[in-house]
């Protein structure tokens, strides 16, 4: 059991994983993880306990109290659902946009044990989401701890039980992480399906959830037990649930919550600590079968392309000669990376879901509803499609999608006005690609809501010219600050933010004119035109600053 | 300026800030010469390169290259120019051919031409088998051939080699020696090469200058240039020009 020892290899690990993390603040690290730890203290004890006491006092009288006192185990569960997934998705989501094979081979031939390397791992992730959960905790609980007067004991028990859930969920993301970039890192494409991965985890893990919630009743009834108890947030929910009955000093008793609260106190602690301590075991014992990835990143698969496409050769022939080339070339290097293709199929995805979801919550038109209710119906789907769209394509194809490397930048500068002909392949490419993302998703919603040819026609058309107009924003966006594909840079998060808060925002500008000249003249295609036509011409003249600026000599 | 002259410069520099890249470029390379600039990392070669190739603007200082002026004419620059840059920019869901059809349909080729001399050229690189093969794949070495390839694809009067044969095996550092004697020997084709690894310049190279911090401080023929510090090859004279002489006694005294 020489991993048990933990010798200072994994304090070496963790410090570095931290190092790694907090790399933008590397000239103030210790001054700036000092000053958020007060702060976050300070945070707990005292500035949130204060603002959610004068916001109580506010609810008093008007109902809420009332809903909180009968219905907080319920509310509890949900909490920790979302604090389980969003800290089981997060860390595994950003781990895979980088596969870290090579770092773990310097380790392993530095003599490290492998259990060395993921305790290492794990604790170099602690100050980081220990932060979070200092900042997240007071808000979930102070609103239980003031309502219900918990005392003291009662209050440590529960942040201890939101930090232990904390801890173990984000031990058992770190096993998953490993695993799947251990796996990935024998291929020499496991960049490229870590990228997408990292996407499609969060559709992966969210589905089942909101499946869940939508037909947990059923599931319930079927099984003869409610089927939240047998996840681990529902335990560490109702032991929290469980102080706040035992400790509070307002005399609410266990019997009001006996057909919520299935499990005692103590055998929901049982049950929190037994899987934590499986999950650890599973990690010891998997730990040298994680790591020997034999061949390692060296066992190349190479990948023979075929003949073109009638698509390709389609486009070639309708676009001939330079240009043509030029876009076909840049719809197969788009199309073939696979982080790309499953952005897109992400959004494709939520924009067929959305018309469900909502076809889900309220229910069909029914026969008697008033003739104005269609067309709202319509307008509302349209723009729901529409704005998913538009964010997840002018990102992907756009931000990500727009340009590998600086180096492949000086490839097209050296020659003669070689940027203006790849931004044009590069955006006719893109337009060409965006049309069965519209159609798809159009159609999903004109059968779910039986609309008529016309109408699924123009949401077709909408749907289409509004992701053009973000795709054109978002490129442009890059052209004048490019990130290239390093999604951890800051250039590309300020793209992102800047691009989405710009599509957002002019989204919204349209609709409010858009409704107004709809007040005047209830005319669904001008509607749709005023909502998709300022996105496009915003977007084209922010792409050819973009790509002025791009021409341009560099002068740094 | 005289015309049998493909690159010109007069007092060219570029600064990054605080930071001299190049001071004072006086420069002339002959029309069908092979020109080598040798130097340490970091001593303003690559930035010389990038601003003679258009893609970087200068600080002050003027240079004309095939006759065309760096602050006026750099879309002609670039029609008569080819480049390889230091690091490959290759997209790596292209195959070979992919790529060098992007390339050379940005330097508006295409057709039979161009598909003629992709294939010669990939026979030449001897990449034929694999010329179908997405280039994530390629070796370091092989990528290298794949850019050379795409800087001549197009027959360009002037080609700039930025450390071109730093990741090739001996035998196709051979190939790339050979393609550049014979292109600037058969079409008159003017080389600039930047590199530091002197065998190859001595080989290659007609005229070599050497920069140190920025500033060029010997420019002659290899032979010229030992001749001038007493060294033994070209490497010695690097040495006693740029520095970097071994202290022997420190060599192991990192073990203290």
């Amino acid at each position: 059991m020489e991993g048990l020892n933990l010798t200072r290899k994994w304090f070496a690990i963790a410090k570095t994983e931290f190092f790694v993390q907090t790399s933008k603040l590397r000239r103030v690290r210790k001054v700036a993880s000092l000053l958020l730890l007060v702060f976050g203290i300070i945070w707990a004890l005292f500035i949130v306990p204060n603002i959610m006491e004068s916001v109580l006092s506010d609810l008093e009288g008007t109902g809420i109290d009332v809903l909180l006192m009968v219905s907080f185990p319920s509310l509890m569960r949900s909490v920790m659902l979302f604090l389980w997934i969003l800290l089981l998705i997060y860390p595994i989501s950003y781990a895979l946009q980088e596969i870290r094979i090579g770092q773990w081979e310097i380790m392993l031939s530095n003599n490290v044990s492998t259990w060395d390397m993921m305790f290492g791992m794990f604790m170099g992730k602690i100050p980081i989401y220990g932060l979070f959960v200092l900042y997240a905790t007071p808000v979930i609980l102070t609103p239980f701890t003031i309502f219900f007067r918990v005392s003291i004991f009662g209050q440590i028990i529960m942040y201890f039980t939101v930090f232990f859930v904390a801890l173990s969920t984000l031990f058992l993301s770190n096993l998953i992480t490993t695993g799947i970039q251990a796996k990935l890192g024998e291929s020499s494409r496991g960049n490229d399906i870590a990228k997408a991965l990292s996407m499609v985890v969060a559709l992966a893990l969210l589905l089942p959830m909101y499946g869940l919630m939508f037909f947990s009743d059923s599931m319930s009834a079927i099984l003869g037990f409610d089927i939240f108890i047998l996840f681990p947030f529902t335990w560490a929910a109702d032991i929290i649930s469980w102080s706040v009955i035992i400790f509070n000093e307002i005399g609410v008793s266990a019997t009001l919550f006996i057909d919520i609260l299935k499990i005692t106190a103590l055998g929901d602690l049982v049950l929190i600590l037994c899987f934590t301590i499986a999950i650890i075991i599973i990690a010891y014992i998997s730990a040298d079968r994680i790591f020997s990835f034999g061949a390692g990143p060296r066992t190349e698969k190479i990948t023979t392309i075929g003949e073109e496409n009638r698509f390709l050769k389609g486009i070639k022939r309708v676009y001939t000669g330079p240009p043509g080339v030029l876009m076909v070339n840049s719809i197969k290097e788009f199309t073939r990376k696979m982080q790309n293709v499953s952005r897109l199929i992400y959004g494709v995805i939520i924009a067929i879901l959305l018309p469900v979801i909502m076809n889900y919550a309220m229910g069909s038109v029914p026969e008697g509803a008033p003739p104005e209710a269609q067309p709202f119906i319509v307008m509302l789907v349209i723009i729901m499609i529409g704005m998913m769209l538009a964010m997840i394509s002018g990102v992907t194809f756009g931000g990500i999608g727009f340009l590998e490397s600086k180096d492949q930048l000086w490839i097209i500068k050296s020659t003669p006005n070689g940027v203006w002909k790849f931004a044009k392949a590069r955006i006719f490419g893109s337009f060409i690609l965006i049309i069965p993302m519209a159609i798809i998703p159009s159609i999903v919603a004109a059968i779910i809501f039986g609309f008529t040819i016309l109408d699924a026609l123009m949401i077709i058309v909408y749907t289409y010219w509004s992701t053009c107009g973000a795709v054109l924003l978002c490129a442009g966006v890059t052209a004048n600050n490019p990130a290239y594909e390093d999604q951890k840079s800051s250039a590309f998060i300020l793209n992102t933010m800047v691009s989405l808060f710009t599509l957002l925002g002019i989204l919204i500008i349209s609709l409010m004119i858009g409704f107004e000249v709809m007040a005047i003249n209830a005319n669904l295609l001008l509607f749709m035109l005023i909502l998709s036509t300022p996105m496009i011409v915003i977007g084209a003249i922010v792409y050819v600053i973009g790509i002025v600026r791009m021409s341009r000599p560099d002068t740094k | 300026m005289s015309s049998n002259l493909d690159i010109q410069t007069k007092g060219l520099s570029k600064n990054f800030g605080s930071v001299i890249a190049l001071q004072n470029l006086d420069l002339e390379v002959q029309s069908g010469s092979v020109f080598g600039l040798l130097g340490p990392n970091g001593a303003g070669k690559t930035t010389a390169v990038r601003i003679l190739s258009g893609l970087l603007k200068q600080t002050s200082g003027n240079a004309t290259v095939c006759g065309f002026d760096i602050n006026t004419q750099r879309k002609e620059i670039k029609a008569a120019t080819g480049l390889l840059p230091e690091t490959p920019g290759l997209y790596s869901k292209l195959s070979a051919v992919e790529f060098l059809e992007f390339i050379g349909a940005l330097n508006d080729m295409s057709g039979e031409l161009l598909h003629r001399r992709i294939d010669s050229l990939m026979d030449l690189m001897g990449l034929e088998d694999r010329q179908n093969d997405l280039l994530e794949s390629y070796s370091s070495g092989m990528k290298q051939k794949v850019l050379v390839a795409s800087t001549v694809l197009h027959e360009p009067k002037l080609v700039f080699l930025d450390e071109a044969t730093s990741r090739l095996d001996p035998s196709a550092s051979a190939l790339v020696k050979e393609i550049i004697m014979a292109m600037a020997k058969e079409m008159d084709t003017t080389f600039f090469i930047c590199t530091h690894m002197t065998d190859f310049a001595e080989d290659v190279c007609e005229v070599i200058g050497i920069l140190n911090e920025g500033i060029l401080n010997t420019l002659g023929s290899p032979r010229n240039i030992i001749e001038q510090v007493e060294a033994e090859d070209l490497e010695d004279a690097y040495l006693k020009i740029v520095g970097g002489q071994v202290d022997r006694s420190k060599l192991l005294s990192w073990r203290d």
